[in-house]
Parts: structure tokens; C-alpha cells; sequence
């Protein structure tokens, strides 16, 4: 199989997600007390949650060198391009469906780009999350855990028995120290969320800098790139550099937005990554 | 900090007569009906500048003082020249008549922190909010001089310059002489002391209306130009000037 990733390759990533990287010391439960190296994974009840995530490994490996070897090749750990289509649950990436400089631009934030709610709110529209549960309120803040609470509110399911619209998407040990997203899953496309660290907006003179307190949303589009829609802005697939979002936690999101006429910055520096969510497939309708 | 009671809101503009005598308990805009008693802006000395900033309109527009004319502002009358000027209703002479200048050279007053200030709000989104996800809460005034200027701007100008563009938040006291001469002299360029915001959720509609701020959050946003504040629809960012 063309996509099939070395045994080796798949032992390696998974034995390494469990060793300290300062330390170098591997995870004891995967040490055998009698060599000191490490130990096999059995079938027993014990290693069931080692095997889940070897298996979780070894598919998203085997995603990227898919990816990858479309793209024209790439090195196996690395998030690589994807042709259009490569991730069907995602929507595609519509610019020109965004940017209208006028109904649909300017009644459309992150928020509403990442849930792809692209009408039905007000002019000037801003939809937050939580104005759809209504649990956007007076003690709202913009730290990822409360943030993430009120969209996982606005996803929960209308009735129970429904599935979700929107999930948190955790990341295995092995995605989280190499910075890479969770695995698909079906039905589902993936959204990250960012926040600025600072919570109170900070003006420096010296520079002529407006440091604004905010957070930020991308999305996986169908061809495995990320894109986002700063604010009544444009919707775009660039990062703070310019170049092509591949991978939402590593990118550049140190946004400048220069003003000539008042020669004033604008920084918004999304530098505390909090999280993926699933969305479901077509997306979810945000806003109050 | 917790600002969950840092801000209160008093929606003034009655949008249907038929609400009418409700909106009036409330307050604010209904001029003779109803009064909001719990009023406080930062300068109490604020009708002095606000009637010098009338009085320069007038000669600018060219009215001849109305007889009769005499009463002080009331608080309230804040919101309802506002509401004129933004709709370009308003009737030269019908609100002050000529009063001696001002003392315009006073200190940029201070704030306690633990005091509750009002200040006005209106619906306009500051230039940077075309950036940001968060909601656009408005432009503030702490001094009600500025909120009729900005009013006027756009109204009578036909822009929305509406957000005072200064070096620092002293600057924006004293300079309100110059303005006043520049406006009786009819050489008032509003591009020079305001910059361009973008419409609100009004649509252009400003909806001047009177918030409630604690002097600590007041003195941050003196500091930024720019802040966070907490609203019953969660937080919102709230300009109260642009740095130059």
C-alpha cells in the first residue's frame, strides 16, 4: 500500500510521545524492568489505551505521508499540502464567498468563518461565542477556557440523542508534543482557537503600537490548508508572514495591521494557542 | 479585577411612541418627561463648555438668540442635542442663549477610582475593530462637549468623525478653546481633531445613550484609548479616543 508508513517510523513517534523531552527518560508504564529499553505493547486490558494511541499514530501518519506524496512528497511528520478534496468533511476555501466588502464580509467574524456561518446575521454582525446558548454574558472573558466552554456550549446538541455540532478535539500526547492537530474524524472538519495573551488593550508610544486583547479562529479547508477571517476583514489562507497556514499552532500569528494615514499599528498577537474543536460536516449557524 | 458591575447601560431613544411613557421611566433622552437623577460626568463644570460649544454653533449657523432662553441644562439635554446633531434636527438658539465665555483653562480632571462616572456612548465602530473578532461596543465620551462634537460631525458633516484623535487623554481638555474659536470663526475642520470611525450596528444611527463606569476602569481606558468592558452580551470594546 502506497500509504503505508514503516512499523518502525509508527514505533518511533509513539515511544517518542511518551518520553520526557527534557529528560529523555521514557514513560516507566512503557519500560521493561528487566532490559531498562522499552517494552513491546501486549493485548492486555493494561496496554489498551497504549494501542489506541499507536493506532492513532499510525493513521495520522499515514494521512500526512498520503498528503505528502500527492503534494509531490514530503517528509513523514510534517503537515503537507493536500490537493483539494483530500479532507471531504472540510469545507472548501471560497475567498471570493467572503469577501464581498459588503453584507456577507461585514456581518462576519473568525468565529462565524471557522463555524462556515456565512449569512443570516445582523449588519455589522460580530457573532460571539456564546451568543447562540446564551452563555455570553456579563462575566465573559476572553481566556481559552472560557471561551471553549461557550462554544461548546453553542455546539451541544438541540435534543439528546443528536450529535454535537461542535466537539473539543483533543490532541493525543504524541499531536501535542510534535504541535500537530487530532486526527479527523468523520463527519467532522477541525477550527483552532487562539487568544491573545494580554487581556487589557495596551497602547506603547514609543512604537505607536495599539496592543489589542483578543482571541482568533482558523479552520481546515478541504484542501488541508487553514484559513480565517480577522474581524470584518478579508478571509484569508495567510498567516502574519504571508505565507500559506499549514499548521494553525505553528504558524506566524503575530498580526500587524499598519495604518500610512494615522501611522499608527495595530497588533494583535494571538500567542496562546488553546485548542481544536470538531465541527460538524457543512458547519454549525453561530450567533444570537 | 472583576468588572461585572463596572458598566451599567441606560438605553435612552425611544424607538416607538407607543413605549414611550415606559423609555421616559427609564430616562434619559425624553426632554421635559423624564430625568435620570443619578448622572455624574467626570467635569462638573461640563454645561459651560457644552453652552460655549452651543453658542459657537449658533454664530456658526447663523440663528438669532431665542427669547426667553434662559434655563441651564439639565443632564439629560446632553443625550437630546446629541440625538439632534446626528439627525441635523437641531434648532440653533433653542437650547442655550449667549452666556459669558467659558473658563476653558481648568485642569483635566481626575478620577476616583472607586466613584461611578457617566459617560456618553454612541454607536459607532472604532477604526481598528475592521481587525478584531470581538464585539464593537461603541465610541465613550467623559465629557459631553466631545459627544455633541461627534454628533455634530456627523450629522452636520456627513462623516463619521466621531472618535477625538489626540496625544494623550489631557490633550483633549485643553483643547476644546481652540475648537470653539475655529467653529465661531466657521474654519472647523472636524478632520483635525476627529478620526474616521466605521458605522455600528445602527447602521449610522449614533443612539447616544448614557453608560455608568467605575473611575478604575475609566482610568484604564484613559491610559489605552481602547479597552474590554463587560456588557449583559458579554464583553464588547469600547473606544474612548485614537491616539495621534
Amino acid at each position: 500500500m502506497a500509504n503505508k508508513v514503516p512499523m518502525s517510523d509508527i514505533d518511533n513517534a509513539f515511544y517518542g510521545s511518551y518520553t520526557d523531552p527534557k529528560t529523555g527518560k521514557l514513560d516507566s508504564r512503557l519500560v521493561d524492568p528487566k532490559t531498562g529499553k522499552r517494552r513491546p505493547l501486549t493485548g492486555n486490558a493494561a496496554d489498551a489505551e497504549f494501542r489506541k494511541e499507536w493506532t492513532k499514530i499510525k493513521k495520522h501518519l499515514e494521512e500526512e505521508k498520503k498528503c505528502a506524496a500527492k503534494a509531490g512528497g514530503g517528509k513523514v511528520g510534517l503537515v503537507a499540502a493536500c490537493p483539494p478534496g483530500a479532507k471531504p468533511d472540510s469545507p472548501p476555501y471560497e475567498p471570493a464567498k467572503w469577501n464581498d466588502k459588503g453584507a456577507v464580509q461585514n456581518s462576519t467574524n473568525c468565529y462565524a468563518y471557522a463555524m462556515n456561518s456565512r449569512t443570516g446575521h445582523p449588519a455589522d454582525g460580530r457573532p460571539q461565542p456564546g451568543d447562540k446558548s446564551g452563555t455570553n454574558g456579563p462575566g465573559s472573558t476572553n481566556t481559552c477556557p472560557d471561551v471553549t466552554s461557550r462554544v461548546l456550549a453553542d455546539g451541544a446538541p438541540a435534543k439528546a440523542g443528536d450529535p454535537a455540532s461542535i466537539e473539543s478535539a483533543p490532541q493525543c500526547p504524541y499531536q501535542k508534543q510534535n504541535q500537530l492537530p487530532p486526527p479527523d474524524k468523520k463527519g467532522y472538519y477541525l477550527v483552532a482557537l487562539v487568544v491573545t495573551s494580554i487581556t487589557k488593550d495596551k497602547y506603547d508610544p514609543v512604537t505607536k503600537t495599539y496592543n489589542t486583547a483578543d482571541y482568533h479562529w482558523y479552520r481546515q479547508d478541504d484542501n488541508g490548508n487553514w484559513s480565517g477571517k480577522p474581524g470584518h476583514d478579508e478571509a484569508s489562507d495567510k498567516d502574519a508572514s504571508g505565507k500559506t497556514i499549514t499548521n494553525p499552532e505553528t504558524c506566524d500569528r503575530d498580526e500587524k495591521f499598519f495604518d500610512p494615514k494615522t501611522g499608527v499599528t495595530q497588533r494583535l498577537n494571538y500567542d496562546r494557542f488553546c485548542g481544536y474543536f470538531y465541527v460538524q460536516k457543512g458547519g454549525a449557524q453561530v450567533g444570537s | 479585577m472583576n468588572f461585572d458591575t463596572d458598566i451599567e447601560r441606560t438605553r435612552p431613544r425611544r424607538r416607538s411612541l407607543l413605549y414611550l411613557p415606559i423609555l421616559c421611566q427609564l430616562a434619559v433622552s425624553c426632554r421635559g418627561q423624564g430625568t435620570r437623577t443619578n448622572v455624574s460626568f467626570v467635569d462638573p463644570n461640563w454645561r459651560a463648555a457644552v453652552e460655549g460649544l452651543l453658542a459657537a454653533f449658533d454664530v456658526s449657523l447663523g440663528s438669532k438668540p431665542a427669547a426667553g432662553v434662559a434655563k441651564s441644562l439639565a443632564d439629560n439635554d446632553v443625550l437630546a442635542i446629541c440625538s439632534e446633531m446626528s439627525l441635523r434636527t437641531y434648532r440653533a438658539g433653542a437650547w442655550v442663549s449667549p452666556q459669558a465665555a467659558p473658563n476653558w483653562n481648568v485642569s483635566p480632571p481626575q478620577l476616583q477610582r472607586q466613584a461611578t462616572y457617566t459617560v456618553v456612548a454612541i454607536d459607532a465602530a472604532d477604526p481598528l475593530s475592521q481587525h478584531y473578532s470581538m464585539r464593537s461596543g461603541g465610541i465613550l465620551f467623559e465629557d459631553p462637549f466631545y459627544a455633541i462634537l461627534a454628533c455634530y460631525n456627523a450629522g452636520y458633516r456627513g462623516q463619521l468623525l466621531t472618535l477625538p484623535q489626540v496625544a494623550d487623554w489631557q490633550e483633549a481638555w485643553t483643547r476644546r478653546e481652540k475648537i470653539v474659536q475655529s467653529i465661531a470663526a466657521k474654519k472647523y475642520d472636524p478632520k483635525k481633531w476627529f478620526i474616521e470611525c466605521l458605522p455600528g450596528s445602527g447602521g449610522g444611527d449614533l443612539r447616544p445613550e448614557f453608560l455608568s463606569l467605575a473611575g478604575e476602569v475609566l482610568g484604564e481606558l484613559r491610559e489605552s484609548g481602547l479597552g474590554n468592558l463587560p456588557t449583559a452580551r458579554g464583553l464588547a470594546k469600547y473606544a474612548l479616543y485614537f491616539r495621534r
